[in-house]
């Protein structure tokens, strides 16, 4: 049972390859002063929906139209409370549709998810992900980044290779 | 209602919705026709790439609307109508309505007749997703 806070089958906005499909987690204990996001904090047990009505949904979003990305905001998609249930819908996302390339935002740094067995089976199923909590002494007006201290990671090339390596758009 | 095909410019419709709603009247309006998305400012290129290949494997003929306004004082640029840096009125905006780009707004005063400014207040972006 995920908390989800919102699903956008059609976002512009918050994908690294063009238009995607977002899913918006509800639950974050960063608490970053200058949040664009405030209401999806506390833990809101009301917004519970089953993992598999989220995954049959981001299928058949995914392929609507033409095929799109997967985009996880929040909220914080690997917080304490959602860690389990992202890992479960990412990894039957990769199993129905291997294709899905997937983009997620977190306030945790890298280093402390590669520190913590309970993310092991969730990060190799992410394929970029931006790290840091929002820092509004940093602010930069970032196409994917709030803050100059958050970076875009390449997460394949990073757990191959045993160090960050940051993941190159165009722009 | 309105005058066309168009889905009404204050619908909150995704931009992919919008298109395949109006591609089937593309077949019928032989007289002439088009549909248009209204995007926003700083929209990407990879995002307004994908929307005009949909159209074209639609068979529509197709526009993209992106409004862009400048502020003649502090010179911010994006989508407002009072500039949100610093307040001031003396703004440049181009829209286009009725199939032509003109200045909704130019040293603060509009060039746009009072229907014209009317449909610009009412239109929203085409970002509903879900």
């Amino acid at each position: 049972m995920a908390r989800i806070h919102q699903v956008k089958g059609v976002d512009m906005d918050n994908g690294i390859w063009g238009m995607c499909v977002s899913v918006w987690f509800n639950g974050c204990e960063h608490a970053c002063k200058g949040c664009w996001n405030v209401e999806t904090w506390r833990v809101d047990d009301s917004l519970y929906v089953d993992n598999d009505e989220v995954v049959d949904a981001l299928i058949s979003l995914l392929d609507e139209h033409f095929p799109k990305e997967l985009s996880l905001l929040g909220g914080d998609p690997l917080a304490k409370v959602n860690v389990s249930d992202t890992e479960y819908i990412l990894s039957e996302i990769k199993r129905k549709r291997p294709k899905t390339k997937v983009a997620c935002w977190t306030g945790y740094v890298f280093d402390e998810l590669t520190s913590d067995s309970v993310y092991d089976n969730v990060l190799p199923n992410i394929d970029v992900l931006i790290d840091g909590k929002f820092d509004h002494t940093k602010f930069i007006k970032g196409r994917f980044c709030g803050s100059s201290n958050q970076r875009i990671i390449d997460v394949k090339r990073t757990l191959n290779e045993g160090r960050v390596v940051e993941y190159t758009t165009d722009k | 209602m309105t005058n066309s095909f168009h889905v009404p410019v204050f619908e909150d419709i995704s931009v992919l919705d919008k298109m395949a709603f109006e591609a089937p009247f593309h077949e019928i309006a032989t007289g002439g026709r088009i549909s248009y998305n209204e995007f926003p400012y700083g929209v990407s290129s990879e995002v307004l790439k994908q929307a005009i290949d949909y159209a074209m494997s639609l068979g529509l003929y197709y526009g993209v609307n992106v409004i862009s306004a400048s502020c003649s004082d502090c010179g911010n640029v994006g989508d407002f109508d009072v500039c949100d840096r610093c307040g001031s009125d003396n703004v440049t905006s181009v829209s286009r309505v009725c199939g032509y780009l003109s200045f909704g707004k130019i040293k603060g005063s509009s060039r746009y007749n009072l229907g014209k400014q009317a449909e610009v207040r009412d239109r929203v972006k085409h970002y509903k997703g879900e």
